[in-house]
């Protein structure tokens, strides 16, 4: 396969960037625009096409269920007869190109990556993809929005606010809504498998629908815990405030801290989730009485801020946890450094736990305040767009994202999350069991898991511990837990300020947490915050809230 | 630039010289046959000049964002223009006068304890007698130029950070922590310190070469007449070096405002925008992070005027000072 487009697109957006940098005084206009009406991103006053309809799979029966509030069905071995969902060819052999986020080191030519051969194989494509690594994904976005033409195939967005994003999809990607909304979904039972709150979480763009979302199970940021650490120090499971606190001062010492924050939590609401879900602060908004309010405005979240600088102030936070890198800071995690963590749930994985290696037991932090109210994440990971094509090619594309998609229980699954038995993994009797190969070729660094996801359940191959723990957290702490009455709702405010407006917060929670300002200063960080567009924000999610009723 | 060149090298052909066109003959063929002669070192300026077309002249095109309110995929023809309403919003703006601020006050540092450093290391690196070891102590002096910000400042992070090496010692030995990296009152000597640690070695490779072209009678004489060192140093070196120093000096301050993006943009977050935001990753913030593109155009073009008024300034003032300085209008 020749590797062009993935070339010459790289080094294009390279290009860009650096030109974006070097240029910065004088930030150049590249690309004629395409043209065309950007027009509302709002739903309110338009016609709404219905949400997808949701036709559950019935897969194998776990070991314990799930629940409507989001606990996970907890599969604690690996089911032996897998089932095939889908039948027909999904490609016609032609060139698919795609552009995903990595969090991973990029794969190996196709020609030596028995992964990527197998995906093609078994899509019918040719799938070129071009990979963008997670710290300039926002960047790398922006100037892929900018030049506007030579767009891949398929484009894949994360939930990070990138300013101008939906208008760009509304102008160069296709609307689905006449493929996937209400009963036409059915054609593609794999998305149709996919639940409804992730299809709301990612939200219509004008009344229509332009996405397939990437599902995520409803805990948002956790706390991810050295439980045995903890048992030594005999702290207990349910703690309050002041014994979390405490927990924390026993923890710390002879260079090793209880805690540690990374830099990328302080770009908005990231670092204090779990101690605002602890304390009763509402999940970024309320809506009460057609009224949309913002958490940072409550006492709650105040006293939130507050707690993170007590936690500082007693030294039991990692000393450079503004500066160092999630990475850096998972790895202190694992080999001990530090005794908990926050992190994405996504990170409940066995590459997290290949990781830690034996080292402790993983657990989940429970909530510490009386009146807690974890904070529930929006639903999905992101979403994957396609650019404008002929119908036909559209549904193919869509097949593509069925197939990726097959739930647990599945052969397609099985291919799209764990490559080719006897290749990449082998089954014993603790399930799968992956090879050396698969730490090189998987769906990290071919990530596939971008362009289609299932529905996730609770399986760690090898830990069924850890599975065992993870669903009795979530079993504590998801019935208590809130959504984000804003997610999936459309502000012009939030898509052309949003990424600013979080960053005051992310800053001013930094200057207080870290002693540079005094907690008094909060009242002035919601100040700035509401008059830079927070407002006139909340007016707009506000008329939209009622508009979606 | 191109005296220094000249004189450092002295690879200068004098075909002007002695080609001098015939009498009689008009300033055309003059010409053509000047360039016929200088065709070499003509063809040698030409990736040069294409850079500066496309990527310096070509870009100032883009100032035309500071008068519109940028949408990027409609592009310029399809976005709206607002006339100077950017500007407008740029000078009632606090964190733009906190970026300002804050880039004066590093550029400041920067000029007081960065500018002469080289020239020092210049000094003493000439004044190293054996030809090896000289050599061996400039490539090591180099070398920190090739790392990039990011390793820089990882190595700045692990030796000072607050669990880093140093705070490491001072536990062991039970002494109290130093705070540096995320203290914003050490900041402006922390980047300061970063800079000359990682640029100093590469810039003295202008003050060597300068140092090189001076006249060797010079110290002989001066040495007979029994001047020590800090008289040759005073009397001869500097004197020798001052339009180096001067031209330098005037490059400097065209580009006072340009302090760097990288080294500022991995570090405004361990200090806060209060005292880590600079010109230029406010320019990138509020432009590729916050979508803002005609505003951070606005702040981009400001930053430019500023930059050329300054430049012309100092040459100015070099010229009364009786420099050459970087051109002569």
């Amino acid at each position: 396969m020749d590797n062009s487009i993935n070339r010459r697109g790289l080094l294009r957006m390279a290009g860009m960037s650096a030109l974006g940098v070097a240029a910065a005084p004088l930030i150049t206009a590249c690309g004629g625009g395409s043209g065309g009406a950007t027009g509302s991103v709002s739903n309110a006053g338009k016609q709404l096409v219905p949400w997808p309809a949701y036709v559950p799979f019935a897969g194998p029966k776990p070991d314990a269920p799930g629940d409507e509030t989001g606990v996970q069905p907890l599969y604690l071995k690996y089911p032996e007869t897998l089932t095939q969902s889908v039948n027909d060819t999904v490609g016609d052999g032609s060139k698919v190109t795609a552009l995903v986020v990595t969090f991973g080191p990029p794969p190996a030519p196709v020609a030596q990556n028995r992964f990527w051969q197998e995906i093609n194989k078994a899509l019918n494509v040719d799938l070129q993809v071009t990979v963008v690594p997670d710290p300039e994904y926002g960047q790398k976005m922006t100037t892929l929005m900018a030049s506007g033409s030579d767009l891949p195939d398929i484009i894949m967005f994360t939930n990070l606010a990138l300013p101008h994003s939906l208008e760009f999809i509304q102008a160069q990607c296709a609307d689905l809504s006449e493929f996937v909304g209400g009963d036409a979904v059915k054609e593609y039972p794999n998305l149709a498998n996919i639940p409804t709150y992730a299809w709301k979480g990612m939200g219509r763009i004008n009344g229509k629908l332009y996405g397939v979302p990437l599902e995520r199970p409803t805990p948002a940021n956790s706390l991810f815990v050295n439980r045995t650490a903890m048992d030594e120090a005999g702290i207990p499971k349910d703690w309050t405030t002041e014994q979390y606190l405490e927990a924390m001062r026993e923890l710390t010492g002879d260079r090793k801290w209880g805690l540690g924050w990374y830099k990328t939590l302080f770009g908005g609401l990231g670092s204090i989730t779990y101690h605002a879900g602890s304390l009763g602060a509402p999940n970024t908004w309320t809506a009460t009485g057609g009224q949309f309010v913002h958490t940072i405005s409550t006492p709650q979240f105040e006293q939130a801020v507050d707690t993170m600088r007590k936690l500082v102030e007693a030294k039991t936070v990692y000393p450079d946890s503004l500066t160092v890198s999630s990475t850096d800071m998972q790895s202190h995690f694992h080999n001990g450094t530090v005794a908990s963590i926050q992190d994405g749930f996504g990170s409940v994985a066995p590459a997290t736990l290949s990781k830690i290696d034996g080292r402790f037991e993983l657990d989940l932090g429970r909530p510490y305040g009386p009146q807690a109210t974890p904070w529930r994440s929006a639903g999905l990971f992101g979403y994957v767009t396609f650019k404008k094509a002929a119908p036909e090619r559209i549904k193919l594309l869509l097949r593509i994202c069925n197939y990726l998609s097959a739930p647990f229980g599945t052969k397609e699954y099985e291919l799209a999350n764990y490559g080719v038995e006897g290749v990449h993994f082998t089954k014993d009797d603790r399930g799968i069991k992956p090879t050396d190969l698969f730490d090189t070729e998987n769906n990290s660094s071919l990530p596939v898991k971008y362009l289609g996801a299932a529905p996730s359940v609770l399986y760690l191959p090898g830990y069924p511990d850890t599975a065992q723990a993870v669903y009795d957290w979530q079993k504590a702490s998801l019935p208590k837990s809130v959504a984000n009455p804003g997610q999936g709702l459309r502000s012009a405010t939030q898509v052309s300020k949003g990424a600013q407006l979080d960053q005051i917060i992310g800053d001013g929670i930094a200057a207080i947490a870290f002693g540079r300002k005094p907690l008094s200063a909060w009242k002035d960080v919601v100040t700035q915050w509401r008059q830079t567009g927070g407002d006139r924000m909340a007016e707009e999610l506000a008329k939209e809230h009622a508009a979606a009723q | 630039m191109t005296r220094v060149r000249r004189g450092a090298g002295g690879t200068s052909p004098p075909t002007e010289k002695t080609q001098d066109p015939p009498a009689g003959g008009g300033p055309r063929t003059g010409r053509l046959q000047r360039i016929r002669a200088d065709r070499v070192l003509l063809l040698l300026a030409v990736p040069g000049l294409l850079y500066f077309l496309v990527f310096h002249y070509g870009a100032l095109s883009g100032n035309v964002l500071a008068f519109q309110d940028y949408i990027p995929f409609l592009g310029v023809s399809g976005s709206e223009w607002v006339g100077l309403s950017h500007f407008e919003r740029m000078f009632g703006d606090p964190a733009f006068w906190n970026a300002v601020k804050n880039t004066l006050i590093i550029a400041a540092l920067q000029l007081v304890f960065f500018f002469p450093a080289p020239l020092a290391l210049a000094l003493l690196l000439h004044s190293i007698v054996g030809d090896t070891l000289r050599r061996f102590v400039q490539s090591v002096v180099y070398l920190p130029h090739f790392l990039s910000w990011v390793i820089v400042i990882a190595l700045f992070q692990q030796m000072l950070g607050g669990a880093g090496v140093v705070n490491g010692w001072l536990s062991d030995l039970g002494a109290g922590q130093i705070s540096i990296i995320g203290n914003p009152d050490a900041y402006g000597p922390l980047v300061v310190a970063q800079l000359i640690w990682k640029e100093c070695g590469w810039a003295t490779i202008i003050f060597l070469a300068a140092l090189s072209q001076v006249d060797e009678q010079q110290y002989e004489a001066a040495a007979l007449d029994g001047a020590g060192w800090g008289r040759r140093l005073w009397h001869v070196t500097l004197p020798a070096i001052r339009p180096v120093i001067v031209l330098l000096l005037v490059l400097r301050l065209g580009e006072f405002l340009s302090i760097g993006f990288e080294q500022f943009f991995l570090q405004r977050q361990s200090v806060g925008p209060e005292t880590g935001e600079v010109l230029e990753t406010f320019v990138y913030f509020t432009g590729f992070a916050g979508g803002d593109f005609g505003y951070a155009a606005a702040v981009g073009l400001f930053k430019g005027v500023i930059g050329v008024v300054l430049i012309y300034t100092a040459n100015k003032v070099a010229h009364r000072l009786g420099e050459q300085g970087v051109y002569k209008a």
